[in-house]
């Protein structure tokens, strides 16, 4: 009897990588905006270690987004290499597929985080502080409609505040500082 | 039945469950290929006099290869590397873990170093670390709460660097669960009555929260069922060795739910009342199982509503009007606590502010809330909890739960 | 809930069921340090865009897969010997298997070989033999499946052996990969995991923990089953029905099979009606013995097959009625479904009254335990699928 055996390698998915290697670069500069811009993320910062470096992102070789908070008590983004960072916080998903699934909002984070699509590695407390910056952080990058998919509560904000502050953290997340 | 988009259920752990459960150990580590077992367990559990009736029960068909008994409250790593070294000093072969959350997870952690070999704990922390089968470990639970027997975790403290240390992997889920009847026989009524009472919240937070599926919501309902018939049995009668043995079965069912689902917001305030004000982890679930269920009733009123069936009977359910069978297992459990606090004598409290620690003072001041409510913030369960809380939603919350009010719903906020 | 004195139980199977959940494979075989799987899929896989989903999964992984196609047609020793070969040249950790009955009993013959290196699976005896861990084993679950995929129990060629070391660590279903629409597959399947389920929950002590499978075999293939007539049967229909035949595996596990899984056996043996059809037209029979032996039927039960809101209202008296009732009609509207091609009763698969003596012969040698009674009363009253009130 002959059976045919064939070899398949591990393969790449370069579409879905690319985006979300732009949607992870953008959400990154937009926290380290928001640390600068609003006065809750700047509270929740001030509070973590100094050094505190968290990353999010895709298991294994995936894109990843690395921020750390330095002496000025800002997050600073420090790209996409997890290595940028020593032993970061890291919240990650399980497959390049899941964060794809999130990134383009056909399922809520907490939803994802549910159906046991990311893995959390370090200090729980942290976490939970990295989870409430980032969904202030969406709610402020994006439009009510896809924020409220990736929150559990949508907030009810002063409408003034909410439009002066994303204004300076689109402008902020486009140029970097 | 509730199917989710994506959900995953699994339970490595066997369930050996018995009135003579214990007697069983030999073959299953023969079975295992282990011939000297290690006895791991706390001085409260020692004291008690349960570690010799586990000697007993199983001396004459194999060799304990030691005994320790020294195991802290909280996990560390100190412990583990003393009782690793033990282990290898007295050339055992296998783990017998009997006690708590904190002696179970002392064992998962020495059985790493003695498998893989190694006397750096720190070296496998996290999730997926470990990559291997390890040596036979058995969980022999004495409450009826936790549920931790049936966890691939364990959370093991950093005395150095003063912080809490998780691993997780497949391998660290114990061979198996020994329920035996006689560990839970003496147990005081508080405690019998609180760990019951954090085994129904497991149930009830597993299926009324974020990551529920149709396995683990078939468990909780079946342990919230056992509860709710065999607790005021047990408290009437503390020698039912039937109930007692139905209550550690709930309790492990109850474990394999919230395993798989998690919990919520219950868990997440307790777990800061109880780092914040050293409440046991029992009474804050009794306490604030009521807030949870009312905090988050806009969001899963319709599955509340599912646990009339265990709580009351289905002709009970079939009776109460839709929108009224929420409210009714609110209230049922209102009772139960009153009920419980009455069959403890008070010892067993019902809001917060009746709480009292060893001195008698009051355990939880009202002016402690808003650093419970810090503790809370930093605490993991909310993820799975359907509904946010932000500082004032807490506040709102714990304000209801100290006086002993229901919680006035009018007062919680939602999204527009 | 009755509770029994003595509960023994352990189900080592991972269920990753739904949207993406190929994709959650590499992670889960990270976790158990598993690198290179070979997979063994059934010769649809390729024509059935199945064997893409799952290397579009396993991409951007590091799990490198190896992958034969073994013929359909019997197992044999050469076969399994052919590829325990393979496994060890090809330097594979893992055996990954897509596709359901007889290639899963192979993958767990091929893995007793890799595992203990003992040629001959035969020699670890029929019950609980084999006492060692075998390599990681990971099954991606069809609709059309016999029911004993996830289950620890092999029979093939002569070959009977039963182990909880068998069940597969990991049991995949997946939009992409649950199998084309074949409603017989669906329906046959359906009925065996509604009977696997249905047996567990019936009995004077059940226990609770097997309850968990059980409950949800019975309310995954009613709802599988109730929706089987439309044409093509849908998606949903075949990824309940194929997590149902997971529950059923995972119900057996490894232990013997029950009565009502022997006696279908014996029937099917006479080559009138398949195994899955026998169940079917012995189930409502089952559930009326089993009540007038222990004076009910557990509410559980009745809220499975009918659902909550439904079963709720009915007092304890009736629910066997009611139970028994609910499965005869199920059984009317798949007679009528399938033009009468699917037996409602023993006389629609040519069964005469004087055939069931033989039956009922056959049946007491499978076990010899004196149940041959029962099975006799379970026979007539499936002869003609009446609900007999009176039990014998
Ligand atoms: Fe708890």
């Amino acid at each position: 009897m002959a059976l045919t055996y064939r070899e398949i390698k591990p393969g790449r998915k370069p579409f879905k990588r690319t985006y979300l290697t732009v949607m992870l670069w953008v959400m990154g500069r937009a926290v380290q905006a928001a640390s600068r811009v609003d006065r809750e993320v700047m509270q929740e910062v001030s509070e973590l270690p100094d050094g505190f470096a968290f990353a999010l992102g895709i298991v294994a070789r995936g894109p990843h987004m690395v921020l750390a908070k330095r002496e000025d008590g800002r997050l600073h983004y420090l790209g996409q290499q997890l290595d940028a960072a020593e032993s970061p916080l890291r919240l990650e998903f399980k497959h390049l597929e899941s964060g794809f699934l999130t990134f383009t909002f056909q399922e809520k984070t907490p939803v994802a985080v549910a159906r046991d699509r990311l893995v959390v590695d370090g200090e729980a407390a942290y976490a939970c502080a990295v989870v409430r910056i980032l969904d202030r952080v969406q709610v402020y990058l994006l439009p009510k409609p896809l924020a409220k998919l990736a929150v559990k509560r949508y907030p009810r904000w002063p409408f003034i505040m909410k439009c002066y502050n994303r204004t300076r953290i689109y402008w902020r997340t486009l140029l970097g500082y | 039945m509730h199917m989710p988009a994506y959900f995953e259920y699994g339970c490595g752990v066997k369930i050996v469950a018995g009135h003579d459960a214990l007697e069983h150990i030999p073959e299953m580590l023969a079975r295992l290929g282990a011939k000297r077992p290690l006895i791991v367990t706390d001085p409260g559990v020692a004291g008690a006099g349960l570690v010799d009736i586990l000697t007993a029960a199983i001396k004459d068909r194999i060799t304990i290869g030691g005994v320790e008994d020294g195991v802290p409250p909280d996990s560390s790593i100190q412990t583990v590397v003393a009782i690793a070294e033990a282990y290898r000093r007295q050339t055992c072969d296998a783990l017998i873990a009997i006690g708590g959350g904190s002696v179970l997870d002392t064992a998962k952690g020495v059985n790493i170093l003695v498998s893989e070999d190694s006397d750096d704990l720190l070296a496998f922390r996290g999730s997926g670390t470990v990559k291997r089968p390890l040596r036979p470990l058995l969980a022999v639970p004495t409450t009826s709460g936790t549920g931790s027997e049936t966890t691939l975790v364990a959370v093991i403290k950093d005395e150095t660097r003063h912080r809490k240390m998780a691993f997780a992997s497949p391998f660290l889920i114990p061979d198996a669960a020994v329920l035996d009847s006689r560990m839970t026989l003496n147990l005081p009524p508080v405690i019998t009555a609180s760990t019951a009472m954090d085994a129904m919240t497991h149930a009830i937070e597993a299926y009324t929260c974020l990551a529920k599926n149709p396995l683990s919501d078939v468990g909780a309902l079946n342990a919230v069922k056992l509860i709710s018939r065999h607790l005021p049995q047990v408290m009437a009668t503390p020698e039912d060795a039937e109930g007692r043995l139905a209550l550690a079965l709930a309790a492990t069912l109850a474990g394999m739910a919230f395993g798989n689902s998690m919990v919520g917001m219950v868990h997440n305030i307790g777990h800061a009342l109880g780092g914040v004000c050293g409440v046991p982890h029992g009474s804050c679930m009794a306490m604030l199982l009521p807030y949870g269920l009312e905090y988050n009733h806009h969001k899963n009123g319709h599955l509340t509503a599912d646990l009339l069936v265990p709580l009351a009977g289905a002709d009970t359910y079939a009776r109460t009007p839709p929108e009224r069978r929420a409210d009714t297992v609110i209230h049922m459990i209102r009772e139960l606590n009153e009920s419980l606090h009455q069959a403890c004598e008070g010892r067993y409290p019902r809001f917060l502010k009746e709480v009292r620690n060893a001195g008698g003072a009051q355990a939880v001041p009202r002016d402690a809330l808003p650093r419970v409510v810090r503790a809370a913030l930093d605490d993991a369960a909310i993820l799975f909890n359907p509904e946010d809380l932000d500082y004032d939603d807490y506040i709102l919350v714990l304000e209801h739960a100290w006086d002993g009010r229901p919680l006035d719903r009018s007062l919680i906020r939602r999204g527009p | 809930m009755q509770l029994p004195d003595q509960l023994e139980f352990s189900c080592p199977v991972k269920l990753l069921y739904g949207r993406r959940a190929l994709e959650h494979l590499p992670y889960e075989f990270g976790a158990r340090n598993v690198r290179r799987p070979l997979l063994l899929s059934d010769e649809d896989a390729v024509r059935e865009n199945r064997m893409r989903a799952l290397t579009d999964a396993l991409r951007a992984s590091e799990i490198e897969l190896g992958a034969v196609e073994p013929p359909a047609q019997g197992i044999d020793l050469d076969l399994v010997h052919e590829l325990a070969a393979i496994y060890r040249d090809r330097d594979h950790d893992a055996l990954l298997v897509m596709g359901g009955g007889a290639l899963m009993d192979l993958a767990k013959l091929v893995n007793i070989v890799v595992s203990t290196g003992q040629d001959d699976p035969a020699g670890f005896g029929a019950s609980n033999g084999i006492a060692q861990r075998l390599k990681p084993m990971a099954l991606i679950a069809p609709a059309a499946a016999s029911g004993g995929e996830a289950s620890g129990h092999v029979k093939a060629d002569r070959i009977e052996l039963q182990s909880i070391h068998l069940m597969p660590d990991l049991a995949v279903i997946d939009e992409r990969t649950v199998g084309a629409p074949d409603q017989k597959a669906v329906l046959n399947a359906g009925l065996t995991a509604l009977a696997f389920g249905v047996e567990a929950m019936l009995g004077a002590k059940r226990n609770p923990m097997v309850d968990i499978y059980a409950a949800n075999a019975v309310q995954m293939a009613m709802a599988a089953l109730q929706s089987a007539a439309e044409m093509p049967v849908a998606l949903t229909t075949r990824m309940l029905t194929a997590s149902a035949t997971v529950m059923a595996g995972c119900i057996l596990a490894g232990k013997a099979p029950g009565k009502l899984h022997r006696l279908g056996t014996c029937l099917a043996a006479t080559g009138r009606l398949s195994f899955s059809e026998a169940l079917g037209v012995l189930l409502p029979a089952a559930v009326t013995l089993e009540a007038h032996k222990h004076g009910r039927v557990p509410a559980r039960l009745l809220s499975a097959l009918m659902g909550l809101e439904r079963s709720s209202g009915t007092p304890v008296g009736q629910r066997s009625l009611l139970a028994a009732t609910a499965l005869m009609s199920l059984l009317n509207d798949l007679y009528r479904l399938t033009e009468g091609r699917l037996p409602r009763n023993l006389r629609d698969a040519g069964f005469e009254p004087d055939d069931l003596a033989a039956v009922c012969a056959a049946f007491d040698e499978t076990a010899g335990d004196g149940d041959q009674d029962a099975a006799m009363v379970m026979l007539q009253q499936a002869l003609d699928g009446k609900p007999n009130q009176s039990g014998c």
